[in-house]
């Protein structure tokens, strides 16, 4: 590749010196740049941009002032209709991430042994090659499966583009570490069991919950599950609960959550839940719904399947083939009680007959129960004292919280949380979940989380292109078979992934090419990674900054942008908020640009499969993007205006907000049929008896393809996937467990996002290490002292929090959030920068997993705790002084970012 | 000198305990590590189940109208501006600390570089442009206000005009008169005008038993 | 709190220069020694002014130091005041000793000079009478600033006439001011102990042992023993010295550990 070939493709001219080894970590600023103190003069023109953060996924519209091409402040843009101005801790410090004196500046490539952290700086041009080159080869000596991709949430990721990237080298074994453990489970069984649900779903903080976001909505309660959008979503969801309680009328709330958070402590009532028994308490919801008549009987009747009956057999809704009457195998069966006889059911529902939502009726010689009768028979058990019992609850507050969700004067809404998709229930909690709000008709009226508004003109993710991949290729994704719930985001089931690498078991995976903050920090029992990554031969890491992953594993570092460096629309509500690059340093370079300039040099140097990414004609959607302009023309989609006019305007308003709040779509006619659109399941109904995820199970429909087929048939997993949510006692149980006696639990900081921000100066010196919430009479029992380190235990390793103790915590369980110490990067033992205080090497990613998605446990497994003295916890930087050495250095400047490319 | 009662009122019903006008004022005043000019707490919990108190608690210099620390300072370097603002010239600081020591809310801070004390100045090099302190402007949950009580058009009358008079809370009062309202009303619970600091470095206050 | 070391010299070496200047004072009226009023005048003085400089070392700006002089307050500007008229007060008297001045100057003199040792001493304490110090919110910490103040003040005078081996009654009569001190520095300092609870506070062994005991007791009781028995005054004047200065010092010291705030929230030390 010629240099100027290289340009065009959007890098940058390296112009300083190379081969200085260095390592990366605390002493890694004055080794690396020499700094231009001139840059930091403010002697220019303030000029102020209109962007958009991306500290976490709220994506706040802010206000950036460049002077002399250095950002010096940034506020709220107060444009935005979901932060409406405000900013949280995480997007003000983006100055600090910005301008952090340890940036991965340039390429660089290990010298020595790994772990030594040692390192080169290395051209752009030598790094694509090398990781094309590789990429070839292994491709060539051992099949592109065994090359695996990865990405995270934090950190300013772009999600389509890493799963482009691997669909591009022909790799089914993409993976993350949120996915079955973050949102995949609550979105998923949206898709499944609404037919809606992307993103329309009941996690409010990833941005759904567009009602709430409206003071006028008349929504009178809402049922916080598992969820803190106090912590989570700061400037947007947190913004927007506090808008809806201050309204004269308010906003009753129930907080579901171990943890007694901000938004519990104003809640009505708060429900202390021990981790890992959602779904024993959605059962006990359901069966006080269904015994108290409290459920819409006339919404349930018309728009869910719960009057369909179930063949026994096939466990499927009874078809009217199977019932003996007349009508296809896609006609559906309900009971006609003045007839004493089953019907086919006339979609939308037969007019004058009064289904049956509950019984069992003969039909064919078959006792078919209906949906309605099944869910019924599901939570039988789970009376309010079973319940109360299992989740360490009070029976009485639980009545108390259903007495508000389901007011008849009110309008409520469940919005579910990240906890539950973070144990082996995860399907069965969001399953269980939905059926709530089905069950109360909670579903496209004003005031419901379940919501179908207009969508945006642009496109923030450009989506997968999982035709690229052959059925031979995809058939070797880790966990394909047996966890299909992963298909919907083409992604592979990580500790198969883990069993590759380290067994080569079915295979052995050869390369690994990885793009997040800290996967030590965010994988479940992280110090697997030890014995694992010895075993890959080539590892690549793309991040903004060093961490344990780049220090332990990488060969080589790939420097990648700050939200202040790209380029991004972000659809809110009515409007699209802009992200723009504001400036621009040293070597740094947007992923996606990465990716396809990889892929780029992959196809230049032969690889046939690489060139096919760039066809549409063979992605059968929107081919991969080559360049910076090509990539803003796919994200604006049908926003109808040049990038810069975009961006000038930088929150674009373009729809009116009556046209934008679009209520009880599945009612507006479809214009073929001229019959109510329904949802977008099999049924166009509700599936509260979510057969789509038995036909998952069986065949990954509806998510299933590849190059050759689509729908790809698949075979079955081991075992059917239930339609309806059971409860199942976490593997590690407080129950039975004597030798490891607390449940552990996470939850999210305000001023933290993932693995991120641990090295941000004002944001540490608020909240330096991890605290270790305990309740008093455990505190006592285990002699722990408040304000004083803790060791924390469990089956797969130790960590360190500080006690605070406090009756903010159940009895019998401690919460500690995912931390590590970026400081112990350039230490003789780098390892601790993650061992030391992280309760990811506590957690568990072994079996049971969930059996649609494969979800592991972080939440809701036992460890036990003693007071700590231990040494390391001396090199732990804890006053707010020692950040000295983070705080914002001078930069290198670059004056152009991109070469866009037209 | 116009008598304006010029300060923060926060609402505590909003207030979601993001920290993030403890670095908006960082951001803006470069304030140094280890040194605050507002700052976040969570009060508690406190109290028995179904029955607890938890709230988030942002604290900045009061601007009390009977100012201890203007009366204490020894050179007239702790004195009220012509819009009766306290404030700190620095340059007539010559760090005897007595303010530090009369503040009753400990709500000073020591800038050791220059050697001098140092406070939350209402962001008076934004307000005199007729913009908003940093905190307020930034405040995530909308909680926060800036304004004249006296006036009853600022935004921080306006504010408090919604609440009834048994949800408008100060600090413990010694005399000064704090000018600071913290709106907080029963959904939250109990008001506590005297906490104390966890210690150390944590975020976390607890009330003080009289 | 952190102990401010100068501002405990400062007010234990001027206030106990103060009360010697008194004790000089005083014995204008009485005239029972020979020698010992020049070298105690000029004793006080250098206590004076060295304890005023100590209380400026704890000052990162004492280049601004004269913006003091132009904001006439209460607290520092005072405190100022009050020692440059001692200052003044001292001078003055020793050239009154010295030349011989008449006795009535001399005794106005040193009737100002009583009365500016207890004002002075007072005024010291009163500075930290603040609503937002729980603790030191007290009439009684001005008033123990006095009392072991004078307690220092009497017996450095005991230990000076003893030293300089004046007459009986002479020493008798510096005993007995010794064992007003030490009654005044031991009432006042219980009286301090109980109003701001340091008496019963983490910090309790240093007020008994260290103020009552050492600051109060031992120089009363010197000052008791000294007044019947003059021929080991020497002795008693040094123990008296000692310990009252050590309950001086430890009553300062007390006064910054036992500070209780309305309201800490920053956390800043001082």
């Amino acid at each position: 590749m010629s240099h100027s070939s290289m340009t065009r493709r959007g890098f940058l001219k390296s112009t300083a010196a190379m081969g200085a080894v260095a390592a990366l970590g605390i002493s890694a600023a004055g080794s690396l740049v020499e700094a231009d103190p001139a840059h930091a003069a403010t002697a220019g023109e303030e000029k102020v941009y209109k962007t958009s953060c991306r500290a976490c996924i709220a994506n706040c519209a802010v206000l950036a002032h460049v002077r002399d091409g250095r950002v010096i402040k940034i506020e709220g843009n107060p444009e935005s209709p979901m932060s409406q101005g405000g900013v949280c801790a995480k997007g003000l410090a983006g100055i600090q991430a910005l301008y952090h004196p340890n940036r991965n500046k340039y390429p660089m490539r290990r010298v020595g042994e790994r772990g030594g952290n040692q390192w080169e700086r290395i051209s752009w041009e030598d790094a694509i090659t090398e990781v094309a080159t590789k990429i070839n080869e292994m491709s060539d000596k051992y099949g592109s499966e065994s090359i695996s991709v990865s990405t995270g949430g934090g950190g300013n990721p772009h999600f389509s583009n890493i799963k482009r990237f691997g669909e591009a080298i022909n790799t089914p074994n993409v993976w993350e570490p949120g996915c079955a453990q973050c949102y995949l489970p609550r979105m998923g069984a949206a898709l499944l069991a609404y037919g809606r649900g992307k993103p329309n779903n009941l996690s409010f903080s990833d941005s759904n919950g567009w009602d709430y976001y409206y003071t006028d909505s008349p929504v009178t309660s809402l049922v916080l599950w598992g969820t803190d959008p106090s912590n989570s979503s700061v400037a947007t969801g947190g913004r927007a609960l506090a808008e809806l309680r201050a309204r004269p009328q308010g906003l009753k709330t129930v907080v579901i959550d171990p943890r007694y958070t901000l938004d519990a402590a104003k809640a009505d009532v708060w429900l202390p839940i021990r981790p890992g028994t959602d779904v024993a308490l959605l059962l006990t919801w359901t069966k006080w719904i269904l015994d108290n008549e409290k459920y819409d009987e006339e919404f349930c009747r018309s728009w869910t399947n719960m009057p369909y009956l179930i063949n026994p057999e096939t466990r499927l809704t009874l078809k009217a083939t199977e019932a003996g009457l007349e009508g296809t195998d896609a006609d559906y069966v309900i009971w006609d009680p003045a007839a004493n006889a089953p019907v086919v059911v006339q979609y939308p529902m037969n007019e004058g007959v009064a289904a049956p939502l509950f019984g069992t009726y003969e039909v064919n010689g078959m006792q078919c129960p209906t949906g309605g009768e099944l869910l019924k028979q599901s939570v039988e058990e789970w009376t309010l004292e079973k319940g109360a019992e299992v989740c360490w609850l009070d029976a009485d507050q639980i009545e108390r919280a259903l007495e508000i969700y389901t007011d008849p004067e009110g309008q409520s809404g469940i919005m579910q949380g990240v906890a539950i998709d973070q144990y082996a229930q995860s399907q069965q909690s969001a399953l269980g979940a939905l059926n709530l709000e089905f069950l109360m008709g909670n579903v496209e009226k004003p005031g419901t989380m379940l919501q179908s508004f207009a969508p945006a003109p642009c496109k923030d993710q450009l989506g997968n292109t999982p035709r690229l991949l052959s059925k031979d290729k995809v058939m070797k994704r880790a966990g394909y078979l047996e966890h299909k719930g992963l298909i919907c985001w083409d992604m592979a089931f990580i500790p198969g992934i883990f069993d590759m690498m380290r067994d080569g078991d079915p295979y052995q995976i050869h390369m690994w090419i990885e793009r997040s903050g800290n996967k030590h920090v965010v994988l479940g029992n992280s110090s697997c990674l030890d014995e694992i990554t010895p075993n890959v031969d080539y590892i690549v890491h793309a991040f903004m900054y060093p961490t344990a992953f780049s220090v332990l594993c990488a060969d080589l570092i790939l420097p990648t942008t700050e939200w202040l460096e790209t380029n991004l629309p972000i659809p809110q509500l009515n409007t699209i908020v802009m992200r723009q690059a504001v400036t621009h340093l040293f070597e740094t370079v947007e992923e996606g640009i990465i990716w396809t300039n990889i892929v780029q040099k992959c196809a230049e140097l032969g690889n046939e499969h690489a060139a096919k990414a760039f066809d549409a004609d063979a992605c059968m959607t929107t081919p991969f993007y080559k360049n910076e302009y090509e990539k803003q023309l796919q994200h604006l989609n049908k926003l109808d205006m040049t990038w810069e006019e975009a961006c000038e305007q930088g929150v674009i308003k373009w729809a009116e907000e009556d046209e934008y709040r679009t209520y009880g779509v599945y009612l507006k006619p479809d214009p073929a049929t001229g019959l109510p659109k329904g949802f977008g399941t099999p049924s166009k109904k509700l599936e509260v008896y979510c057969e789509s995820n038995i036909i998952l199970g069986r065949t990954g429909a509806p998510w299933a393809q590849c190059a050759e087929e689509k729908p790809l048939v698949l075979p079955p997993a081991s075992e059917d996937y239930e339609p309806l949510a059971y409860y199942m006692e976490p593997a590690e149980s407080p129950l039975t467990d004597t030798e490891y006696p607390l449940v552990l639990t996470e939850g999210r900081l305000p001023m933290y996002h993932h693995g991120t921000l641990r090295n941000i100066p004002y944001l540490r010196e608020i909240y330096p290490v991890p605290e270790m919430w305990i309740h008093p009479e455990d505190a006592e029992k285990y002699g722990i002292t408040d304000g004083e380190w803790v060791n924390i235990e469990s089956r797969r390793g130790k960590t360190h929090g500080k006690a605070r103790v406090t009756t903010g915590i159940a009895k019998g369980v401690v919460y500690q959030e995912r931390f590590w110490a970026p400081e112990l990067l350039d230490s003789d033992d780098p390892a601790q920068a993650y061992k030391v205080m992280n309760v990811n090497v506590l957690t568990k990613n072994d079996a049971p997993y969930n059996p649609e998605y494969g979800t592991y446990t972080l939440r809701g497994f036992q460890v036990k705790v003693s007071p700590s003295d231990d040494e390391i916890l001396k090199s732990v930087w804890i006053e707010p002084e020692q950040f000295n050495a983070w705080m914002p250095a001078p930069s290198d400047p670059t004056e152009d970012v991109y070469d866009y490319g037209a | 000198m116009t008598m304006a009662r010029n300060c923060i009122v926060v609402n505590l019903d909003r207030c979601t305990g993001c920290f993030g006008c403890e670095v908006a004022c960082k951001m803006e005043n470069d304030v140094a590590l280890g040194q605050r000019w507002s700052k976040v707490f969570t009060v508690g919990p406190v109290g028995e189940y179904p029955d607890m108190t938890r709230y988030a608690l942002p604290t900045m210099c009061q601007q009390c109208e009977d100012a201890p620390c203007v009366s204490v300072c020894p050179t007239g370097a702790s004195y009220r501006d012509k819009d009766n603002v306290v404030l700190v010239n620095k340059e007539q600081c010559i760090g005897c600390k007595y303010c530090m020591m009369a503040c009753p809310y400990g709500v000073r801070s020591w800038n050791a570089d220059e050697g001098c004390v140092e406070k939350c100045t209402l962001c008076g090099q934004l307000t005199s442009q007729g913009k908003q302190p940093a905190c307020v402007k930034s405040c995530a949950a909308g909680a926060r206000f800036y304004g004249d009580l006296d006036d009853p058009e600022s935004a921080v009358s306006k504010e408090l005009a919604k609440y009834d008079e048994k949800d408008i809370h100060v600090l413990r009062d010694a005399g000064n008169k704090p000018a600071t309202r913290y709106i907080m009303t029963d959904m939250i619970g109990t008001w506590y005008d005297r906490v104390e600091p966890r210690g150390g470095h944590q975020t976390a206050a607890y009330p003080v038993e009289d | 709190m952190e102990i401010q070391w100068s501002l405990v010299l400062f007010t234990c070496l001027s206030g106990a220069g103060a009360w010697l200047l008194a004790c000089a004072g005083l014995d204008a009226f009485r005239g029972l020694t020979r020698k010992a009023t020049a070298p105690a005048v000029v004793a006080a003085l250098v206590l004076i002014v060295v304890g005023g400089l100590a209380s400026a070392t704890h000052l990162t700006h004492v280049d601004r130091i004269m913006a003091v002089l132009a904001h006439p307050a209460p607290g520092i500007f005072l405190e100022a005041l009050l020692l440059g008229i001692d200052v003044i007060v001292g001078v003055v008297f020793l050239a009154l000793v010295k030349r011989e001045g008449s006795e009535a100057a001399r005794k106005a003199l040193g009737a100002i000079a009583v009365v500016m040792a207890a004002v002075f001493s007072f005024s010291c304490g009163s500075s930290y009478m603040m609503a937002s110090q729980l603790a030191w919110n007290t009439v009684a910490l001005p008033l123990g600033y006095l009392g072991t103040a004078a307690a220092t003040g009497t017996a450095l005078w005991y230990l000076l006439c003893a030293a300089l081996k004046e007459d009986g009654p002479a020493l008798a009569f510096a005993a007995q001011e010794t064992l007003v001190g030490g009654v005044a520095a031991l009432v006042l300092a219980l009286a301090f102990g109980f109003a701001s609870g340091a008496a019963m506070g983490a910090d309790a062994l240093t007020f008994w042992v260290g103020v009552v005991l050492c600051g109060g007791v031992v120089p009363a009781g010197c000052g008791l023993m000294g007044m019947k028995k003059s021929e080991s005054a020497l002795q008693l004047a040094v123990v008296a010295v000692v310990g009252s200065l050590i309950g001086s010092v430890a009553f300062r010291v007390l006064m910054w550990l036992a500070s209780v705030t309305l309201m800490n929230l920053f956390g800043a030390t001082i």
